[in-house]
């Protein structure tokens, strides 16, 4: 009796246990309060699509949204135009609609393959936690706009934002912690204090950074594409910097003009941001609107040397340089020998350049190569833009520079760079 | 779209090709051992053809030259050449345009034999008008024939005498052969005439539009049954030099009055003996110069490219031998370099 009577009292008591722990469990979960998302929709140049289309995609994504487990509750930005501009500006419309955080879709392209941006900002840590592109293969839903689901988005939407305690929301002052920052030896950081920091032969340094806030970093070191981390401190003691190698030697494939090939090999010098470049173009095939013939051929190439100066940071999205260097054009005319050319011998080439990522390691490029050229033949050379009754024609592209000389200021050349 | 319409119309304007001559460059390691004497252009093809072949004939230096330095070639005849027919126009270099004067001057080709030049073009001196007369030597009396044109330097217009037959020029015989010969003072005709037994070495000059009686200098015996040959004669009338086509074959022999003595090293169509005495080839488009004396030894030998031989004149006490360089550009135009070379420098010319 008495045997059972203890082992009631005990069940009895685990019971009452595991019900005071689900209890206690389930007041926390009653205390994180989920987050509210002020949500705005933009469109860019975009053919075929309405304001009428926009509002529908707007419910659908809010409807999407509110739809999301554990996510955060959507609230709709008043106006489909406008949504401000700056961070800043982006920050107040969602603190002035009651959220603590705001989610930009812009959707631009066609219609049947369009392309959606989706930027959000957390308030409450003060970061961007989502800046992505999606590209979408289809149009959404024809007929019924309003079936589109976000599966692409609002999962993502709803992971970053999950329901937060109240902590959250009524932190103390921040307090200075030591962080120890993990990069390559002698590279140099700035960012976190006035002085930059250098990492020491052991790969760190360390600094005193008030925590919670958020902080981003940029880390130099020659040889290495700089690199910036953008991290939210809250009480880590240790940020790892990432770093690669800078590519030394680039390899273009490229079309000049009319689309003439060309190849070339760049040395980016390691200790600045030049580079030495040698090239190599052929006119053995190629469009021309100025010949006979669209489909042109001449036995003509031009070699070329450049010496050149990185005007952005490596990391740039869009990477500008500039250059000069001279230029070499040989022939190898029917039945005769290879030689210099005799009609423009030789240039002088000023390059502005724009070079950007693509896929890989490869970069996309275009350059405008104005290009001063040196004729002992300036007769020839005007003559051989052909007569209009025994005039000569216009040389344009090209100007004629007396006594000996002509400029072409539309030489244009793009291509993709193999980044080695 | 704006992009792509900005990005389209940009490669629109960059997508010529750049200007480049494949005769300027073939010709470049010969022209540049020789002088420049002008450069005309552009001109459209005569025959609206982008097939034609042109020759330029540049004007006759003046008398008033007496250095090189002092010639600017501006003006000259076209030779143009399409399927079946030869035609002959004047262009003139003035204020930056070229003036060409096509008064349809037509000559045909007709039962041409590849080994001669059916119609031949001399361009003789230049005084307020630049001169050339055209001779048709079909190997037939009654076919062969001239014609002066003559152009007006002041106005560019060409004009064309009547069309006069040869063999009345001598005794009605069968022209076989004509030198336009350069001297000093004018250019001096020296014809081969037959009557089908004997070959008479002929001398005739231009007066006015016509030539006068030819007077026979000699005769030569020559092989019979040939009705075209090639025929030059030295200014001093002491040597004569006569070639034939047997069978593919160029058989040249010196004649110096009295002996004839084979030139058997000459193998090669000869189109003019210079001033100094060296038999000039230009057969296949190689310059080959041999000496006269002997068996005709070939002393120098360079791919002429682009290059064509137009004549030998005299610059003052200077003979140069004048060559031009046609130059094709796209939308059948044309341009012309005429370059001239001491006729003592020929053989060192390097290729």
């Amino acid at each position: 009796m008495n045997k059972m009577c203890a082992s009631g009292i005990a069940m009895a008591c685990l019971f009452l246990a595991a019900q005071i722990n689900l209890f206690s469990q389930d007041q926390a979960a009653d205390q994180n309060a989920p987050r509210r998302i002020l949500v705005a929709l933009e469109k860019t140049w975009l053919p075929g699509y309405s304001s009428e289309d926009m509002a529908i995609l707007q419910r659908s994504l809010l409807t999407a949204l509110t739809g999301a487990e554990g996510g955060p509750s959507p609230v709709a930005y008043g106006q489909l135009k406008g949504f401000p501009s700056s961070t800043k500006d982006r920050n107040k419309a969602a603190r002035d609609a009651g959220a603590d955080c705001w989610l930009l879709v812009k959707i631009s392209g066609l219609k049947f393959a369009p392309s959606i941006r989706v930027l959000s900002y957390d308030l409450i840590y003060d970061t961007t936690t989502l800046d992505f592109s999606t590209p979408r293969h289809e149009s959404f839903p024809i007929m019924n706009i309003s079936r589109e689901r976000w599966d692409d988005i609002v999962p993502l939407v709803a992971r970053k934002y999950p329901a937060l305690g109240p902590l959250a929301y009524s932190r103390g002052p921040p307090a200075a912690i030591p962080v120890m920052i993990r990069a390559r030896p002698g590279t140099l950081i700035t960012g976190l204090s006035a002085k930059p920091l250098t990492a020491g032969p052991d790969g760190t340094t360390s600094v005193e950074l008030p925590s919670p806030a958020p902080y981003s970093l940029r880390a130099t070191l020659v040889g290495y594409v700089p690199s910036g981390v953008s991290f939210y401190l809250d009480g880590q003691t240790e940020i790892n910097v990432d770093q690669v190698k800078s590519p030394w030697l680039y390899i273009d494939a490229a079309v000049l003009d009319g689309f003439f090939p060309g190849v070339s090999a760049t040395y980016a010098i390691p200790i600045f941001p030049g580079f030495i470049r040698v090239g190599f173009t052929t006119f053995r095939a190629g469009i021309a609107v100025n010949q006979d013939k669209l489909l042109t051929s001449l036995p003509l190439s031009q070699f070329t040397l450049l010496l050149g100066w990185y005007i952005s940071p490596e990391d740039s999205a869009y990477r500008f340089y500039a250059g000069a260097g001279p230029l070499l054009r040989v022939t190898l005319p029917p039945d005769g020998s290879f030689t210099i050319d005799h009609l423009l011998p030789w240039g002088i080439q000023l390059v502005g350049g724009m070079e950007f990522a693509f896929i890989g390691s490869f970069h996309a490029f275009v350059e405008y190569a104005p290009t001063l050229y040196s004729t002992p033949e300036p007769d020839v050379f005007k003559a051989s833009f052909g007569s209009n009754n025994g005039s000569n024609n216009s040389t344009l592209p090209y100007v004629n520079f007396p006594p000996s000389f002509a400029l072409n200021p539309f030489e244009l050349r793009f291509g993709i760079r193999w980044m080695l | 779209m704006k992009l792509l319409s900005l990005l389209l119309l940009s490669l629109a304007i960059v997508a010529c090709a750049p200007p480049y001559s494949a005769e300027l460059n073939s010709a470049a390691p010969l022209a540049r051992q020789m002088t420049l004497l002008g450069t005309l252009g552009a001109v459209n093809s005569p025959d609206g053809d982008s097939t034609t072949s042109i020759k330029f004939l540049p004007i006759k230096p003046t008398s008033t030259a007496t250095t090189i330095a002092q010639l600017n070639v501006g003006s000259g005849f076209l030779v143009s050449r399409t399927p079946g027919r030869e035609g002959l126009s004047f262009a003139l270099q003035s204020g930056g345009k070229v003036q060409t004067s096509n008064i349809g001057a037509s000559f045909s080709l007709s039962g041409a034999d590849p080994n001669y030049p059916l119609n031949e073009y001399d361009v003789i001196d230049t005084t307020t008008t630049a001169n050339i007369v055209v001779l048709h030597m079909d190997g037939t009396t009654s076919g062969s024939f001239y014609q002066l044109f003559t152009a007006d330097l002041g106005n560019g217009s060409l004009m064309g005498a009547a069309q006069n037959p040869l063999g009345p020029v001598y005794g009605s015989q069968t022209p076989l052969a004509v030198q336009d010969l350069p001297i000093l003072a004018a250019d001096k005709f020296n014809f081969l005439f037959t009557n089908g037994s004997t070959w008479s070495e002929v001398d005739a000059s231009l007066s006015g539009s016509s030539f006068g009686t030819g007077v026979i200098l000699r005769t030569v015996t020559l092989p019979s049954g040939i009705n075209r040959m090639l025929y030059y004669r030295r200014a001093d009338n002491t040597l004569s030099y006569f070639g034939y086509n047997s069978g593919g074959q160029w058989i040249w022999s010196r004649y110096d009055g009295s002996t004839s003595n084979p030139l058997s090293s000459v193998t090669h169509r000869i189109d003019a003996l210079l001033s100094n005495g060296d038999l000039l080839s230009t057969e296949g488009g190689t310059l080959r110069i041999y000496d006269s004396g002997g068996t005709g030894t070939q002393v120098s030998s360079v791919q002429l490219d682009a290059l064509q031989f137009c004549y030998e004149a005299w610059v003052g006490p200077t003979a140069y031998v004048f060559f031009s360089l046609t130059l094709g550009f796209p939308h059948n135009s044309w341009a012309f370099q005429v370059y001239a070379i001491p006729t003592s420098s020929l053989r060192g010319l390097k290729g």
